[in-house]
């Protein structure tokens, strides 16, 4: 049966692809039946009927699963006489409370004024993990979340010819809403063993969730203006922001111990080896920015061009917070909530002090050769300090009776850093068809860190020794890039770039507060080579492959521990992209990248721990693999012509994650992601007239995520409908 | 641990002969172009000089510009630089600018994805900035027409987490307690194309923290970490629970304004 299929199959594509063929060589005229009108409103509405985690797939197409409706696109523009404009933008799509509102006014050679509105949302799940031992899978209740951006904006231009040109714009911006975060909480029902010291039950897989309430605003004004071959450019910044953000998390949900302990633990449950904790951590912090930036240009000739740019910012900031935390805790009278290990009224509030200097110098000495020095140094100082009052609880075991214990808690911290980073940019064009290009900069940073851990300033007016740190601070990153572009034909063009990245951070402690020692190398290498051909007036291909392979070391504590290798890692990945445009009444757009990214640290030197009268042997190996985050992505896009008035458009996309490792659960919680995706959508353009067009498209995906143990899976229809006229 | 497939032989094959069907019909009965995105119909090239009539505040400075050291001039045209992404712009100049003449990458990420193919790749992963959703464009974090594409690199005004921090505002800080990361740059521990990973994190285990804290191996079966004042600490219990930024650990990885090894 299936063979006589592909053999009609082969037959019949034969024939198109004759057909095809033949059907180009009448050389259609170029021209779009659908083009882009001057103002135009579009309408449309989707709808989704989603099987399966309705959550994720919000969070994955970024579309509400009720579906929505509104105006898509409104655009609207008049001239009125010869140099002015008028605009307004718009859209209102409910659902997916994506709203725009934006008016603009233009007047050539005189200025602009433009004021707008937009906001839009971002949907989130709470799901956090999933242990496959057992299945465990305990997501928030609800699951879907979302977090609302949005921004207001006016901005004038004042652009008068051979007057000094002014900019001023105000933006505020807001994030409100709830997303989930990656700091989940423990579960010990995870059907491991608690009898096996040091192993534990518990996995933190418990979802948690911040609410947002963030709010920015800026004030921004900036001159330029043009003195004989001297280009002046003035900027002045005020900026403003207000975050209250708080996270809220459970450890252990609806775990107790029991009470009293019994004497053996191999007796007790898995599940009641921990006590539930509920705890909420709040983050307030505003903060006043102040920056003034100067910058000249100066053409001395069309060889020689001369940059300077001078900036000082100068931040203060509050901050605020608490993070309440409520362990359940059983007595003799039953489970008591004792508010421990926790903190109240933050306070305190940092101020940052950052100087930046440039200078530049572009040489051309030839039409194709080009060289660019340059020079940035700064000096930043940040000075933090705050208090709160550190909060524990003792619980009576047999009066229920908690007994809460404050202390008071002051810290500080203080940096100095100056910086030095000299670059060079050449570029090249004098051999035909070649463009050759080198960069290299290396920036170089040296400074000083004091500060003091959280201690009591109740019984020790000054900061004890012991959480006193007096740092040497110094970085070096430097970056080096050499490529070449070669238009070897019309029909191919090849790209490649090698570049090499050298960092070393460190953070020496020294005198009577000795502070870390911590000496951190890295180097990357790599590479992109990129290769177009045009094979055809009608086919091109496009390939870029990216390699890069960086390790890292890391000394701690010398001489106990001297250096030490602490990463090792390679990621390969190459796309393809193939563009076939046939006959003037088909395309084919398709794009693949494979990926291969593996990072690993430990693993697998870690070695097997001995036993010990108390605990049992295991092979710290299996506690940190390599971490994998390979994929496979694909997307297909076909577009033909069915009538005069009618386009077919055809897409299909696919993704691959395969990294998911649940072997490892018995000793870690599982890692690697793993998913599979699939959607297939088709639509068609119609043109009810010359000022109206519709589309339609009907769609299915299908996504799996094993990640989740599946418990994300959806599927399911769509559709969507627009209709657009032109005004 | 990938489900099955649920698509089967038929569903393709019969597929594929409607389409094929289709195409036959609209081919020999229609004689009008589709175009491909991002396509002008019917435009050529004419060279950047053409565009610097207009947009002289974008063009002017393109040769500092990352995406100017891979153009190779045309013979006869000269510099096609602001057609190469903005593609041929004959007709766009001969109507002074009349809309839906040039590609603008600002409001699609297709022109872009003509050179950075993986990036496509990358936007349509699970977790990333809603760049497909048209919510996002690549110019909100690229400057294209000046300077490092990636911006604060080399001797640029702007500091490295700049592109960040303007709409990650609470993860700016200043903190009293900073992490060391934040001066290398968010991109340390984030992919901001894309991942696999929650939150478009490198990795999303504590092989994302050990790159950088693996102070030593420590005694066998010992897993060192963030030991950094003179004392080893072996995490390897720990490890066994969860990541290093779980509840009870170190829940600041963007900086602390409570304690000083970012726990919360």
């Amino acid at each position: 049966m299936h063979a006589k299929l592909f053999r009609y199959i082969f037959r019949s594509t034969l024939i198109a692809g004759f057909t095809l063929a033949l059907s180009g060589a009448r050389a259609a005229t170029p021209t779009d039946a659908f083009p882009t009108f001057d103002s135009y409103i579009k309408i449309s509405g989707q709808a989704p009927s989603i099987t399966g985690d309705e959550a994720a797939f919000q969070k994955r197409l970024q579309q509400p699963q009720d579906g929505g409706a509104g105006i898509e696109d409104l655009h609207y523009t008049k001239d009125y006489g010869k140099d002015k404009t008028v605009t307004f933008d718009g859209r209102a799509l409910a659902g997916s409370e994506d709203y725009l509102a934006k008016f603009n006014v233009t007047k050539n050679d005189f200025g602009s004024f433009e004021i707008g509105y937009k906001r839009f949302r971002t949907f989130y799940d709470g799901i956090g993990g999933f242990f496959p031992l057992n299945g465990t899978w305990l997501p928030l209740k609800p699951e879907d979340l979302h977090v609302d951006r949005g921004e207001f904006w006016v901005e004038t231009k004042w652009n008068v010819p051979d007057q000094p040109s002014v900019t001023l714009r105000y933006t505020n911006s807001t994030r409100t809403g709830q997303k989930d975060t990656t700091i989940w909480g423990d579960t010990d029902f995870t059907g491991l063993p608690n009898n096996v010291p040091p192993l534990s039950p518990a996995r933190k897989l418990i979802p948690s969730y911040r609410d947002l309430d963030e709010h920015h605003q800026t004030l921004e004004g900036t001159v330029t203006h043009t003195v004989g071959k001297t280009t002046y450019l003035l900027t002045l910044l005020g900026d403003e922001t207000n975050d209250v953000d708080t996270r809220y998390g459970t450890r252990y949900p609806g775990e107790l111990k029991l009470f009293p302990t019994p004497a053996s633990t191999v007796l007790v449950p898995s599940a009641n080896v921990n006590n539930q904790v509920r705890y909420y951590q709040t983050d307030g912090m505003s903060t006043k920015t102040f920056a003034i930036t100067g910058k000249t240009e100066t053409r001395f000739s069309d060889k020689i061009t001369f940059e300077t740019g001078l900036s000082y910012q100068l931040l203060h900031s509050d901050f605020i917070g608490d993070r309440p935390l409520y362990t359940s805790t059983p007595t003799a009278i039953g489970a008591v909530i004792a508010p421990s290990d926790n903190y109240l009224n933050l306070s305190g509030g940092s101020k940052v002090k950052i100087y930046r200097a440039t200078v530049g110098l572009t040489f051309k000495p030839t039409g194709n050769f080009s060289a660019k020095l340059g020079l940035k140094g700064e000096d930043e100082y940040t000075k933090g300090g705050g208090s709160f009052t550190s909060v524990t609880a003792a619980v009576n075991t047999t009066t229920g009776v908690v007994t809460i214990a404050q202390t008071p808690q002051a810290e500080y911290s203080r940096i100095k850093e100056q910086s030095l980073t000299p670059a060079l940019d050449l570029n090249y064009t004098g051999l035909k068809d070649i463009a050759l290009y080198a960069s290299g900069s290396q920036r170089i940073v040296n400074g000083d860190e004091r500060y003091a851990a959280p201690y009591n300033p109740a019984t020790s007016p000054v900061a004890p020794v012991a959480n006193l740190a007096n740092n040497d601070l110094s970085r070096d990153n430097a970056r080096y890039v050499i490529g070449a572009t070669w238009r070897q034909s019309l029909l191919l063009t090849l790209r490649g770039e090698v570049f090499y990245k050298d960092n070393t951070n460190k953070s020496i402690g020294y005198g009577v507060n000795m502070g870390d020692y911590y000496v951190l190398s890295s180097q990357f290498t790599g590479l992109k080579l990129t290769a177009t051909a045009k094979l055809n007036p009608t086919l091109s291909c496009t390939t870029r492959y990216i390699f890069q392979k960086g390790k890292a070391q890391v000394a701690g504590f010398q001489p106990a521990f001297p250096e030490y290798d602490s990463m090792d890692q390679k990621n390969h990945m190459i796309s393809e992209t193939i563009d076939w445009n046939p006959i003037a009444q088909f395309y084919l757009q398709a794009n693949a990248s494979v990926v291969y990214n593996v990072i690993g640290t430990v693993y697998p030197r870690a070695g097997t721990v001995p036993a010990t009268a108390t605990n049992q042997s295991y092979d710290a190996n299996n506690v940190l693999h390599n971490s994998d985050n390979n994929y496979i992505s694909a997307n297909f896009l076909a577009g033909a012509v069915l009538t005069k008035q009618d386009d077919l458009q055809i897409r299909f996309t696919y993704y691959r994650a395969n990294n998911y490792n649940a072997a490892l659960a018995n000793l870690t919680t599982p890692y690697g992601a793993a998913a599979e995706e699939t959607s297939v959508t088709a639509g068609v353009k119609h043109k009810f007239s010359d000022r109206i067009f519709g589309e339609a498209k009907v769609g299915y995906l299908d996504s799996k995520n094993g990640t989740t143990g599946g418990n994300t899976n959806f599927r399911g229809p769509l559709a969507y409908v627009s209709l657009e006229y032109a005004l | 641990m990938v489900p099955q497939k649920n698509w089967t032989r038929n569903t393709v094959i019969f597929g594929s002969i409607a389409l094929w069907g289709l195409l036959l019909i609209s081919c020999v009965t229609v004689n009008r172009a589709v175009l491909a995105p991002p396509t002008i119909p019917g435009a050529v090239f004419t060279g950047t000089k053409e565009c610097l009539e207009c947009h002289k505040d974008q063009a002017s400075h393109f040769a500092s510009s990352t995406h100017a050291r891979v153009m190779v001039a045309d013979p006869k045209l000269g510099d096609t630089g602001c057609e190469a992404c903005h593609g041929p712009g004959s007709i766009h100049v001969k109507s002074g600018g009349a809309r839906g003449t040039i590609v603008n990458p600002g409001k699609s990420p297709e022109a872009c994805f003509k050179c950075h193919l993986e990036k496509r790749g990358e936007f349509s992963l699970p977790n990333t900035h809603p760049v497909l959703a048209g919510r996002v464009s690549c110019i909100d974090c690229h400057d294209v027409h000046a300077g490092d594409a990636v911006k604060g690199f080399g001797a640029a005004m702007e500091s490295q987490n700049e592109t960040c921090t303007k709409c990650h505002t609470a993860q700016k800080g200043p903190f009293v307690f900073e992490h060391g990361a934040m001066k290398e740059g968010c991109t340390v521990c984030h992919s901001p194309h894309g991942s696999v990973n929650q939150k478009m994190l490198v990795a999303r285990d504590a092989n994302l923290c050990l790159r950088c804290h693996l102070e030593a191996p420590g005694a066998v079966g010992q897993i060192n970490a963030n030991a950094i004042r003179h004392t080893p600490e072996d995490h390897a219990t720990r490890l066994m629970q969860g990541t290093c930024w779980s509840a009870g650990c170190h829940e600041a990885p963007h900086g602390s304004n409570a304690n000083n090894h970012v726990r919360r």
